[in-house]
Parts: C-alpha cells; sequence; structure tokens
C-alpha cells in the first residue's frame, strides 16, 4: 500500500501515541503493581516500619504458621463450592434465556444483570438481613412450617458465605454460559433430533459438551471474585467462617504488616492465574473445534 | 489535522479542570474523624466562622487510622482524631506535629482534669503536646434487658454458655486482648507476658464459641441485632451504641464492669503533613468551644472535656486506653483466635 | 423393494409462516427406492417440503402417509427419515466415528454393533483412515460424506438431502454427485434431493419435481421435463429452449399446428391429453430444443424459418448461433446447437440462413 507513505506526521504521532498507551494501560496499572506486590513480599516489617531488606521470612511462616495453610485450603474449597452452586443455578437460568425469543431473551438478561449495577456492601447487608434468625428467610420457612422456629443455620457461619458468595455472583456466571449456549448452532440440535435423540440426549451429548468452554469461564470467573473477597467472609463469616481474603484484609487493615500481606497475596494471586489458566485452557479446547 | 487539535484542546481543558479542582481542595482543611466527631452543622459553621472549608473523612476503626495516616506519611490530612493508646505510636513513627497550646485559647476553658496536659498520659512527648484530648467514653457492656437477667455486673458473662450464639463481640485484637486480661485479673492488661498472652488467647478461644458474629462498626452491630436473637454486645462504640439501639426501640441497657471498663480518651492531633498549621488549630479550637463539646456529649452521649456529663458515673472503674506492648503480635494472635476451628 | 409403490404420500399439504403462505396445496408421492429431486429456484418453497417430511417443522394444513399410515404429527426423532444438512451439521466436539454412531448410539445399540456398522458406514463413503479425526480437521467434500454416513447408518427409509453440494466447487460438485448415485444405487434407499441447479437435477435424479412459488409444477422423469415441458416456467427454466408465441390450430391426430409470428409450427401433442383439449385459438408457445434445429436437410413436413445469424460461440463439442428471426416487428432470438467441426463453422455472422425442425422435435406449451 503507497497509502501508508503519504500518511501525515502528525497522524502517526497519533497512532504512535495511542499504540503506547494501549500497551502503557496494563503495564502501569497491572503489571507494575503486581510487581512491587512480589517485590513487598520478600520485605520485613518491625514496629510499624517496612524494613527494605530481602528475607525470605514470610514465605517460609506462610508455609509453617499452623494457621495459614488450613485457611487456604479451606478457603479454596470454600470458593470451589461457590463455583459449583453458581454454575448449578445458573445454567438452568441461562438455558431458559436462550429459549426465549428475541426481545425477550435479552430484556430478561438484563434484568438478571441489575444487581451487578448495585451497591456490593448494600447487596451484603440485604443478604444478610435475608439469612438472620429474624430473617425473611427463616419467616418464610417456619410459615411454610418447613422449620417449627427459626434457624441460626444460614447466617454467621460457612453456609452464610456460600449462600451469599454465591447470590452476589450469580449473575458473572450466567453471562458466559448464556453466551456460550447462544453460539451454538441450532442446526446442530435439529440434526441431532434428526438422528433419534431425545430430549434429553440431545441436551446431554450436544448442548451440554458444547456450552462446556462458558461453563469453564463462569466457574473460573465467580472462583476468582469469590476468593479474593474479603467483605462477604467479614460480613456474614461469623466465627467460623474466616477465610483467607480476611487475612489477607487484617494484614493490610489492621496488622500494617504490608510485606507479609504482600506474601500472602501473591500466594492468593498464584491460585488466582491457575484458575483462570484452567478456565482458559477449557474455554478454548472445545472452543477452535466449533 | 483537526483531530490532533481536538485531542490537544480536550487534554487543555482536562488539565484546566483538573487544576481547578485541585486548588479547590488545597484551600479545604482535610479532617480524619469517627463518625460523629464532625457533624455537618458543626463544619458549616466553622466554614461560616473561618471561612475554611473542610472535607471530613470518617473511618470505621484504629488500624483504618493508622493504615490511612501511616500509608500517606501523614500527607492525606491535616487534622485527624486518635485516641491516647494510639497516639505514642504516631508521635515516634514522626507522623504528626507539636501544637503550640497557647494557639488555643478554648483550652483554658477545659475541664480541671484535662487543663495541664502534662496530667494527661499519652499526650505529650520530651515537653512538646501533640494532642489535645477533647472526648471520652468507657467501652463496657451492652445488654438485653428482656433477655440477661439479672443485670450482669462483671465481663465474664460473656463466657457464659447460657448465651451461646446470642453475643456480639469487636473484631479487634489489640481491645480484645485487654479487656480478656482484666477480665482475667491482669494488673496491666496493656503489657502482658507470654504466658498470659497464652493464657489470654485460649481465654479468646472460648469467648470466640460464644459468639455470634464480630463487628466492625456500630451501625453493622445494631443490623445484626436487629434481624437476629442477640443478648449481649461488648460495646466498642459505648453510649453511641446504647443510644441508637434505645432510639430503634430496643431493650437494652449499658454497664460499666466491675472488673474495669476500658476507656479511650481521643484526642485532635495535627499531622506532620499539614498544609495550613493555622486552619488546623482554629479547627481544634473550634472543636473545644462549649458548644460542640456539649453538643458532641448530648448527641453521643460520650464525656467531653469542657462540659460535665454522664458518661460513666463517679464509681465507674475506667482503665484509660494505652498503647500495648506488641500490636502486631497482638493481630496475629487475633487472626489465630479467629482461626481456630 | 419395487419403485412403483408409493413410500411416501403428502396429500393438500400447505405451509405458512404466519401470514405468509410458503406452499400452496401440495400434492407428492415418493417412489420406494427411487431417487427423487426436487428442484426450483430460491424461495419457491422446495426446503419447506424437506423440512416437513423431515419433521423439523410441523405442516399448517393437510397430511403426510408413510405407507398409507399418517405421520403428520410424529416427532422428528420417531420418524424413519434422516437428514443431510445444508451446512453439514456436524457435532464439532465428536470425532468422525462419533458423529456416524450418534443415530446409533441414542437407541442404546451396543457398542460393538456400532463400531461395526459406524466402520461399514465409513467404507461406504470412502472415510476409513479419517475415523478418529474432529470435523474441523476435514476438508468440505469428506465432512459431506461424513453426513451422509450419519444419516445413511441409522437404515432410514428416506434419505432427505438439503442442497448439500451448494458449498462445493464444481469439480468436487460433479464427483460428489456421482458418488452420491452410486451410493443410492447401492444401499437401495429412496433419496430425496433439494437442489436450486437443474444440471445436478438432470445428472442424479430418477424423477424430478419442479417447484415454483410454493406449487408443484411438473412431476416426471428428466426425460419427460426436457421433451414434455407441461408449462412455459419449467420449458424455460429446464435446460436451454426456443418458444415462440401464438395461437393453437386444429388437432391433427398426434400433432397440431400452432400459427406463430414466424409463421404455421407444427409440433408434436403425443401422451399430453391436456394439449389435445385445449380450445382453437388458445395462446400457447411451439418449444423447441436448440439442438432440435437443423441448417439443411429439411424433409417434407419439416417445419421451416428463415433468420439472420446474429451471434456465433464456440462452446467446446458444440457451436450455439443465435439467429434472429421474423420480420422486424416481431423478431425474435432462436438458439441452434449444432456439433463442432475442425475446420471451423462454415457459418458467418450477418449471413441467411434457413431453418427446420422435425414436428415431432418440437413441443406444445399452453401460455
Amino acid at each position: 500500500m503507497s497509502k501508508a507513505g503519504s500518511t501525515q506526521p502528525s497522524e502517526r504521532h497519533l497512532s504512535l501515541l495511542v499504540t503506547v498507551l494501549a500497551f502503557a494501560l496494563p503495564v502501569v496499572f497491572v503489571l507494575v503493581p503486581l510487581a512491587i506486590f512480589l517485590v513487598y513480599s520478600f520485605f520485613s516489617v518491625d514496629q510499624g516500619t517496612i524494613i527494605h531488606a530481602p528475607t525470605l521470612g514470610n514465605y517460609v511462616r506462610f508455609f509453617t504458621d499452623p494457621i495459614f495453610l488450613p485457611v487456604f485450603w479451606n478457603t479454596i474449597v470454600l470458593c470451589v463450592s461457590v463455583a459449583v452452586i453458581c454454575i448449578l443455578l445458573a445454567y438452568p437460568a441461562a438455558y431458559f434465556l436462550t429459549t426465549l425469543k428475541g426481545r425477550w431473551r435479552y430484556a430478561l438478561l438484563m434484568l438478571l444483570l441489575v444487581p451487578l449495577l448495585m451497591s456490593y456492601v448494600i447487596k451484603i447487608y440485604a443478604i444478610r438481613s435475608i439469612l438472620g434468625l429474624n430473617g425473611f428467610l427463616n419467616k418464610a420457612l417456619v410459615a411454610l412450617g418447613i422449620l417449627e422456629q427459626p434457624s441460626t443455620l444460614f447466617v454467621f457461619n460457612m453456609n452464610a458465605i456460600l449462600l451469599t458468595l454465591s447470590l452476589l455472583l450469580i449473575p458473572f456466571a450466567i453471562l458466559p454460559i448464556f453466551l456460550s449456549l447462544e453460539r451454538i448452532p441450532q442446526t446442530l440440535l435439529r440434526a441431532s433430533d434428526d438422528l433419534g435423540a431425545s430430549g434429553l440426549q440431545t441436551f446431554l451429548r450436544i448442548i451440554l459438551p458444547l456450552s462446556l468452554p462458558g461453563v469453564a469461564s463462569a466457574a473460573s470467573f465467580v472462583f476468582v471474585l469469590a476468593i479474593g473477597d474479603f467483605l462477604t467472609p467479614q460480613m456474614v463469616g461469623g466465627i467460623s467462617g474466616f477465610t483467607f481474603g480476611r487475612i489477607l484484609y487484617s494484614q493490610f487493615g489492621t496488622a500494617y504488616n504490608w510485606p507479609f500481606g504482600a506474601a500472602l497475596s501473591v500466594a492468593l494471586a498464584i491460585v488466582v492465574i491457575c484458575a483462570i489458566l484452567i478456565g482458559e485452557r477449557f474455554g478454548r479446547n472445545r472452543g477452535t473445534s466449533i | 489535522m483537526g483531530l490532533k487539535r481536538l485531542f490537544l484542546k480536550m487534554a487543555t481543558v482536562g488539565l484546566g479542570i483538573g487544576l481547578m479542582t485541585s486548588a479547590a481542595l488545597a484551600a479545604n482543611l482535610r479532617v480524619l474523624a469517627w463518625d460523629g466527631y464532625a457533624d455537618a452543622d458543626w463544619v458549616k459553621d466553622f466554614t461560616a466562622a473561618t471561612g475554611i472549608g473542610v472535607d471530613v473523612v470518617f473511618i470505621g476503626s484504629d488500624d483504618e487510622i493508622w493504615a490511612k495516616i501511616k500509608g500517606s506519611e501523614g500527607q492525606d490530612f491535616d487534622v485527624f482524631a486518635v485516641n491516647t493508646a494510639q497516639l505514642q505510636r504516631y508521635i515516634k513513627a514522626d507522623l504528626v506535629s507539636p501544637i503550640d497550646v497557647t494557639k488555643l485559647p478554648n483550652q483554658k476553658e477545659v475541664l480541671p482534669r484535662f487543663r495541664d496536659l502534662s496530667t494527661v498520659s499519652g499526650v505529650t512527648k520530651d515537653g512538646k503536646v501533640y494532642g489535645i484530648p477533647f472526648c471520652f467514653d468507657s467501652i463496657g457492656l451492652i445488654y438485653d434487658t428482656d433477655k440477661v437477667k439479672p443485670a450482669p455486673t462483671s465481663m465474664s458473662v460473656l463466657w457464659d454458655p447460657a448465651y451461646r450464639g446470642k453475643i456480639l463481640a469487636y473484631d479487634n485484637g489489640e481491645h480484645n486482648f485487654s479487656f480478656t486480661a482484666l477480665t482475667l485479673g491482669y494488673k496491666d492488661p496493656f503489657n502482658l507476658s507470654a504466658e498470659q498472652m497464652a493464657a489470654v488467647k485460649a481465654k479468646l478461644v472460648e469467648l470466640k464459641r460464644n459468639v455470634l458474629s464480630f463487628y466492625t462498626t456500630a451501625d453493622e452491630a445494631q443490623q445484626i441485632y436487629q434481624n437476629n436473637d442477640v443478648a449481649l454486645i461488648w460495646a466498642n462504640y459505648g453510649q453511641q451504641q446504647v443510644k441508637a439501639l434505645q432510639k430503634i426501640g430496643a431493650h437494652v441497657a449499658y454497664v460499666n464492669p466491675s472488673e474495669g471498663a476500658l476507656a479511650w480518651l481521643d484526642n485532635w492531633v495535627i499531622s506532620k503533613g499539614v498544609r495550613d498549621n493555622a486552619a488546623a488549630e482554629k479547627w481544634i479550637d473550634f472543636m473545644l468551644s462549649k458548644k460542640v463539646s456539649g453538643g458532641l456529649s448530648e448527641r453521643t452521649g460520650f464525656g467531653n472535656t469542657v462540659v460535665e456529663s454522664s458518661s460513666a458515673g463517679s464509681n465507674d472503674k475506667l482503665v484509660w486506653l494505652n498503647n500495648v506492648e506488641d500490636p502486631l503480635r497482638r493481630s496475629d494472635m487475633w487472626n489465630e483466635v479467629k482461626a481456630t476451628p | 423393494m419395487n419403485q412403483n409403490t408409493d413410500l411416501l404420500t403428502l396429500r393438500s399439504v400447505s405451509k405458512s409462516y404466519g401470514p405468509v403462505p410458503v406452499l400452496h396445496d401440495i400434492d407428492l408421492s415418493i417412489r420406494d427406492g427411487e431417487f427423487l429431486t426436487v428442484l426450483g429456484p430460491s424461495g419457491s418453497g422446495k426446503t419447506t417440503v424437506l423440512r416437513l417430511i423431515g419433521g423439523l417443522e410441523p405442516l399448517t394444513t393437510g397430511e403426510i402417509r408413510l405407507e398409507g399410515q399418517d405421520i403428520s404429527r410424529m416427532p422428528i426423532n420417531r420418524r424413519p427419515f434422516n437428514t443431510v444438512f445444508q451446512d453439514y451439521a456436524l457435532f464439532p466436539h465428536m470425532t468422525v466415528s462419533g458423529n456416524v454412531g450418534y443415530g446409533l448410539s441414542v437407541r442404546h445399540i451396543q457398542r460393538k454393533e456400532i463400531a461395526r456398522r459406524v466402520a461399514e458406514a465409513l467404507e461406504l463413503v470412502q472415510l476409513e483412515r479419517f475415523a478418529d479425526r474432529f470435523p474441523a480437521q476435514l476438508s468440505g467434500g469428506q465432512r459431506q460424506r461424513v453426513a451422509l454416513a450419519r444419516a445413511l447408518i441409522c437404515q432410514p427409509r428416506l434419505i432427505l438431502l438439503d442442497e448439500p453440494l451448494a458449498a462445493l466447487d464444481l469439480e468436487l460438485r460433479r464427483q460428489m454427485q456421482e458418488f452420491l448415485k452410486s451410493i443410492q444405487r447401492e444401499i437401495k434407499t429412496t433419496f430425496l434431493f433439494v437442489t436450486h441447479d437443474q444440471e445436478e437435477a438432470i445428472g442424479m435424479a430418477d424423477r424430478i419435481c419442479v417447484m415454483q412459488a410454493g406449487h408443484i409444477r411438473q412431476l416426471g422423469t428428466p426425460h419427460e421435463l426436457y421433451y414434455k415441458p407441461n408449462c412455459e416456467f419449467v420449458a424455460r427454466f429446464f435446460g436451454e429452449n426456443n418458444l415462440v408465441a401464438g395461437k393453437l390450430g386444429p388437432v391433427q391426430g398426434e400433432l397440431r399446428p400452432i400459427e406463430t409470428a414466424l409463421g404455421r409450427l407444427v409440433c408434436s401433442i403425443s401422451d399430453q391429453p391436456h394439449l389435445k383439449a385445449a380450445l382453437d385459438g388458445a395462446s400457447a408457445f411451439a418449444a423447441f430444443r436448440p439442438e432440435a434445429l437443423r441448417l439443411a436437410g429439411a424433409k417434407d413436413n419439416d417445419n421451416r424459418l428463415s433468420g439472420t445469424i446474429a451471434d456465433l460461440a464456440f462452446a467446446g463439442s458444440s457451436t450455439v448461433a443465435t439467429i434472429t428471426a421474423g420480420a422486424d416487428n416481431a423478431a425474435q432470438r432462436l438458439r441452434l446447437r449444432m456439433p463442432s467441426r475442425i475446420d471451423g463453422s462454415m457459418l458467418k455472422s450477418g449471413e441467411t440462413v434457413s431453418l427446420s425442425f422435425a414436428p415431432h422435435e418440437g413441443h406444445l406449451v399452453l401460455a
């Protein structure tokens, strides 16, 4: 193309600027902070001041102190459970959406995503009042005769964190699943019918496997968001719902031990990156063959 | 190129707006305070009287103040409120400026026990005044008068299995270690030996099993109280918290326990990064006026240093909070308590 | 299997999408074991016929009978038919074997049996070596054959093919046509093949059903359609043709004259009772194929025409001459196809020529 030669110098500068910005933004806002965290994780703290001398002490403490690894592990299990619950609830919802026609489909989708616009803290407050002993859930269960008297099963424990995180994060699961379901060509379903498959067989053998990429990204989304959350466990976890996010938060928010907090963050970041990679791998593997 | 010119124009306008905003901010006094210390009408009165605009940021815990002030090396705020137990830590870290008391005419009018600041533990260092006391309260117990009978007199009620799952505790290692140490009968709850720490930790694990949840703000405690079966609250926010609960119709009362109630004394301090020292002094002096201090007690129930108030009776034993032997250690041990299954 | 028994019958079948009718009262019988092609331009309703038979869509009115049994409301997965879709609709997450065996595995047939029949079907479509590939790793022609194997492994009574060759290039399409035809002969299953390509239809079909605007215009062997089109649409749509408008004259046995601007032309009406019954003076066309026109050797009873050569086009084995015939105010273009000669044509553009065609090589269609 000879056109490139006639480009105005100012235009070239502008495109250079855009290119630089495109690279600079992720570097400045993602990579640099991550690198700072990594560096800080090798420092230590004494009497409220950070000692800028490299040490592996934080990591040694993480692996040897009896409180961190069990909480870390429990938190991973918790967040995997949240992801599983979200998928189980989001899948039917997303599937139902794809069966709707035209305008209804997107109107309802938008409606399901509306909670994302609301304040996170307010949502937790609201859910906590619903789950409480005098809350809506207990009142409803008692009124229906399912419970004889209000139960404390739903709040200030791990169940509460599980329920609350699931409720908060479901929209993040619905969207990718919906998109992957929508991408499945209708003619594949007709072909399956045509070959004699029942509705259930078509679902299990065609729709489900072809929507797995969406399920995988939904699961990794939810997992990553859940594991980084400290507010929800703090507010509904009570005494037994102690999670890694809360420990991490306490290092920054209350203990003022940034280097150790950074080391814990690095551990968390590794898990998060793994989760994203796993989700990504699943998503791509199946996706290319469509 | 038209696009480029447009871009430049936009950049210029953007920069202009940015400068204007920061100029406007520069004139404002930046105050970091607990909810209730800088109500909007007082701020308005202050601005009307002095012409100084005020930006107030409210905080929810001592640790948050430390994180905010230490995090910016004092550059983000001009004046902040901190209690006597915490203040020495800030002085040591060189985050606060000494205060010239002669610039505070109202300081001469305060109650006798707060008049000579050298007698108030923790507000001075090397003869220099760093904090101006203005507000205090005990950290007692709130109990539901329908559920807790007879009325409790000791903190030990928190360990009573009868109230299992009906207790709200405060999510803070330092205070919890201190009050538990008092409950165990230790003389100096702020300087615990290793064995004492271990004993307190074990006692806190026991407490945890009796607790419904740990709260951080008064609002949060109130919301939990409304939606659940709560009998006792370890009242970090003391009078403020009781008043708020009574306002919503809760049948609650307040008691300062017999083994001694921890009590905090909050001071106004000027940060190292203060931009306009005179404005900061005016703010503190304004806060020490009879109108504001009296109003503070009326509104919150806290004691103030200017007008006599009824925060704690004359017979109540108050243990002024002090800085503790190793805050980091207490924070870590508190995490361990929380992590214990 | 007997080509004379009807396998499937459509009776008064109509289909509308909302208020828009796409099929008007169709009657169609498909014979057992035949290769029936449904031919028509796009929008003619040919694919709709296939979708109704396959059960992909419900009928609006009418009924479909399979050997006398009404299957109009039988769900798609119970009909003993299988479809080869236009875009193949292969399952991307399954291998070739998985795709081909799908129809058997959903019927809970034993694994061993499935493996045997998949191998058989793949051998039939010559894809044995590709059993473990995924569809994305196959060429268009290979995918086409997988789709075919997947449809015929279920041993359906009828295989429905929805323009299956449309996406292939010309050479591959020719190969696939032959291939399809040979497979159909081998397995003797009834094929219903939908296409808009009349050459494809002529090459493969036992019978062709020509559709236009939601109606069936003619159903017959390619030969019948070519030489005895029953209407102007078929006469023009199906192969190259010369049509000259005129008024019918009185019947003369198996022949009937038509008065046209190019003079009186006599054409055959054998086996076409509707032409015998048409009134004298009725509007009609004389139709004769380019290859029926001759430049010389006219016999006594042949129709004679004259005209000027406007254009000559060499087309390999044959040469096509475009000829302007008739008076200036009623000039008409005719096409003449003749075998090519190595020493070139003796004709030149602008030359005046006499033409003729035998009455039995001309036919009539009512206007």
